[in-house]
C-alpha cells in the first residue's frame, strides 16, 4: 500500500503543531521520521494512524481516501506502536500478541487456524516463544518492547507506524528492534519509524524525513538529509571537526553479536 | 487461558449459582418443605407453604440473582473501560442517581399513590445522573475526567439526598428513606422482579459484544483506536447499559455496595486478567455473591433484620482491602 498525504495541518490545544506537512510512504520501504522534540513527528503518526482525524481528502491509500475505509479495515492495514506503550492488566505475553488479530475478527468470530498460525510465526520471529505464559509486568523493558512490537506485527499490517520504538532500549535491543522492523519491510510491508538516534536512522532507513517546527525541512535518502547544514538548523548540532564527513559520523560502528540474533 | 478453561470456569460458577439458588428457596425463618410447596403450587393449591415459596422465596431469589449479575457485569465492564481496578459500577452516577430519584419519590409521597413511581423514579434518576456525567466529561475525554465527573455527580446526588432527609416532614419518612437506601431484597415481590427484568436484560444485551473492545483497551486508548475500536461508541454503550441495568436493579433493591467492585477483582486472575472474558464470569459471580449474602442475612436470629446491602458492605470492605494488598504485586 502506498500512503500519501499532502499539506497536513493540525492544531492541538490552540497550538499549531503541523503547518503543512506532506508525507509519502512507498510499498516495502522504511521511512524514518526525525527531528527535534516538538517538531510534530508524533502528531504526524497519530494523524496517519487515525487517532487524530485529518480532513477526509488529505490522506490517501493507493490514491483513495483512507477515510473511505471502516475503522476495522483501517486497523487491518495500518498498525501503530505507541511511544511508551504498556498493558494495563497483567495479561500473558501470548494474549497480548494475540490481540493483534482483533481487527481481523468479527464481534463473535473465534480466532481460527490462520490466526493461530500468524501468532505462532510472529512469536517465533520475535524470539518470544519461550515467554508465552509470562505475565507482562514481569518482563524486562526490552522484552516488553518486543511483545508490543509482536502485537503490531501480528496485525500483518501493510503499514507499521512505530513511535520511538527504541528510545528506552540498550544497544543490542535497539538493533534487535530495528532488525525486526526491517524484516517487516522485507515481507512487503512498509514502516514509518520515529527515531532520535541518527545513526540508527542513517543505517536502517531507506528514506528520511526531517521535521522542524511543524514543517518538513528535508526529505530523501539519509545522505542527502543528514547534511551539516540541516543538522545545524534542526538540532543546533555540528559534526565534529575530526570526523571528515557527516556520513562517517552516522555510521553504525557496532552490530549484534552471534548469540544476540533474534532468530536464534 | 484457553477457551476450554474459560468454559469450565463458567460451568463451575454456574453450578455453584444453581446450588445457591435452590438453597435460597430452602432457607428461611419458617421451614418449608420445598417439594411439597412445588407440588402445591403446580396443583394451584393455595397452601401457606406454596405461598411462601412463590410469593416470598422465589421472587427474593430471582431478584438477588438478577441484581447480583447486573452489579457484577457492570462492575467488570466499568473496570475494563476505565482500566482501573478501583472503578465500581456506581462510579458514573447510576447508583446514586437512582437513589436520589427513589428518595424524591418517597419524599413526595407519590410511591403511596402509584407503586411503579418508585422504580421509575429510580431509573429516571439513574439515567439523568449518568447522562450528566457523560456530558460533563465530554465524549472524547480520558478516564481521569470521567472519574472526576462521576465523583462530582455522586457527591451532588448524595448531598441532595441528605438535604431531603434533612427536610423530611416526619421521622417516619426519614426512616422509610434510610431503610430503602440500606439496600434489601427481603421484601421483593414478583411484581418487583418483573419491573426490573426488562431494564436489566436490555443492559446486559448492550454489554454483550463489548468484550473484544475491552480486551483491546488493555493496550490503551490510542492503540485500541488503531485496532478498529470506536471508543466514543463503546463508552456510550457501556454508560447506557450501566445506567439502564443498574438503575432498574437499584430502584428495586436499594444501594448494595461492593458486589460490583469485589466480584471482578476476585475473578480476574481466574480469566487470565482478560477484561472480555471477565464479563460473563463476573455476571455469574455477582449473582452468586448476592444470593449467598441474602441467604446469610436470613441466618441472623429472627427479629434482627440485617439488610443485605449492609452485610455486603460490611464484609466487602475488609475483603476488598485484603485483595488490594494481596494483588499489589501484579498492579502495573
Amino acid at each position: 500500500m502506498r500512503l500519501e498525504a499532502k499539506d497536513l495541518h493540525q492544531q492541538l490545544g490552540g497550538q499549531a503543531i503541523l503547518k503543512g506537512v506532506s508525507i509519502e510512504v512507498r510499498e516495502g520501504e522504511m521511512l524514518g521520521l526525525i527531528g527535534p522534540n516538538g517538531a510534530g513527528k508524533t502528531t504526524l503518526l497519530r494523524l496517519i494512524a487515525g487517532i487524530l482525524t485529518p480532513p477526509r481528502e488529505k490522506l490517501l491509500a493507493d490514491g483513495q481516501p483512507l477515510a473511505n475505509l471502516s475503522q476495522s479495515e483501517r486497523g487491518r492495514k495500518i498498525a501503530y506502536l505507541t511511544q511508551e506503550g504498556t498493558a494495563h492488566w497483567p495479561v500473558s505475553v501470548e494474549r497480548i500478541v494475540a490481540l493483534g488479530r482483533l481487527p481481523h475478527l468479527g464481534t463473535w468470530q473465534k480466532p481460527g487456524e490462520e490466526d493461530d498460525r500468524v501468532i505462532q510465526r510472529v512469536l517465533d520471529q520475535t524470539g518470544l516463544s519461550g515467554l508465552t505464559d509470562r505475565s507482562f509486568p514481569t518482563l524486562s523493558g526490552g522484552e516488553k518492547a518486543r511483545v508490543l512490537l509482536a502485537r503490531a506485527l501480528t496485525v500483518e499490517p501493510e503499514v507499521l507506524l512505530a513511535d520511538e520504538p527504541v528510545a528506552a532500549l540498550d544497544p543490542s535491543h535497539q538493533l534487535e528492534m530495528m532488525d525486526l522492523l526491517k524484516m517487516h519491510c522485507g515481507q512487503g510491508g512498509s514502516v514509518v519509524v520515529v527515531l532520535h538516534d541518527l545513526r540508527l536512522a542513517a543505517h536502517y532507513c531507506d528514506r528520511l524525513q526531517l521535521l522542524l517546527d511543524g514543517k518538513t525541512l528535508a526529505t530523501g535518502d539519509p545522505k542527502s538529509v543528514l547534511t551539516p547544514d540541516n543538522l545545524e538548523k534542526a538540532y543546533g548540532i555540528r559534526i565534529r571537526e575530526d570526523k571528515t564527513s557527516a556520513v562517517e559520523a552516522f555510521e553504525m560502528t557496532w552490530e549484534l553479536g552471534g548469540s544476540q540474533r533474534p532468530d536464534q | 487461558m484457553d477457551t476450554r478453561g474459560q468454559l469450565r470456569l463458567n460451568l463451575i460458577l454456574g453450578c455453584v449459582l444453581a446450588g445457591l439458588f435452590l438453597l435460597s428457596l430452602f432457607v428461611g425463618s419458617n421451614p418449608v418443605p420445598v417439594m411439597q410447596a412445588v407440588v402445591d403450587s403446580i396443583n394451584r393449591d393455595p397452601s401457606i407453604i406454596s405461598l411462601i415459596l412463590t410469593e416470598v422465596r422465589l421472587p427474593r431469589a430471582l431478584i438477588a440473582l438478577i441484581t447480583g449479575a447486573t452489579l457484577g457485569v457492570c462492575g467488570a465492564a466499568m473496570q475494563g473501560l476505565l482500566r482501573n481496578p478501583l472503578a465500581s459500577p456506581g462510579l458514573i452516577g447510576s447508583a446514586s442517581g437512582a437513589a436520589l430519584g427513589t428518595v424524591i419519590v418517597l419524599y413526595s409521597g407519590w410511591s403511596a399513590v402509584f407503586w411503579l413511581a418508585l422504580p421509575f423514579g429510580g431509573m429516571l434518576g439513574s439515567l439523568l445522573a449518568t447522562l450528566m456525567v457523560y456530558l460533563l466529561a465530554g465524549r472524547d475525554s480520558g478516564s481521569t475526567t470521567l472519574i472526576l465527573a462521576g465523583v462530582a455527580i455522586n457527591t451532588l446526588s448524595l448531598s441532595l439526598i441528605s438535604l431531603l432527609l434533612n427536610l423530611a416532614p416526619s421521622p417516619y419518612a426519614v426512616k422509610e428513606m434510610v431503610l430503602w437506601m440500606l439496600g434489601s431484597i427481603a421484601h421483593g415481590s414478583m411484581n418487583d422482579f418483573w419491573v426490573m427484568l426488562p431494564g436489566t436484560l436490555l443492559g446486559w444485551f448492550l454489554l454483550t459484544g463489548t468484550g473484544r473492545a475491552l480486551d483491546a483497551l488493555t493496550l490503551g486508548e490510542d492503540t485500541a483506536t488503531t485496532m478498529g475500536i470506536h471508543l466514543p461508541r463503546l463508552r456510550w454503550r457501556i454508560f447506557l447499559a450501566t445506567a439502564i441495568a443498574l438503575g432498574s436493579a437499584v430502584s428495586v433493591t436499594g444501594a448494595i455496595g461492593f458486589v460490583g467492585l469485589v466480584v471482578p477483582h476476585l475473578l480476574r486472575p481466574l480469566v487470565g486478567f482478560q477484561p472480555g472474558r471477565l464479563l460473563t464470569a463476573s455476571a455469574i459471580g455477582g449473582a452468586i455473591l448476592l444470593l449467598a449474602a441474602d441467604i446469610a442475612v436470613r441466618l441472623f436470629p429472627a427479629g434482627t433484620e440485617i439488610k443485605v446491602g449492609v452485610l455486603t458492605s460490611l464484609v466487602g470492605a475488609p475483603f476488598f482491602l485484603h485483595l488490594i494488598l494481596k494483588s499489589r504485586r501484579w498492579q502495573p
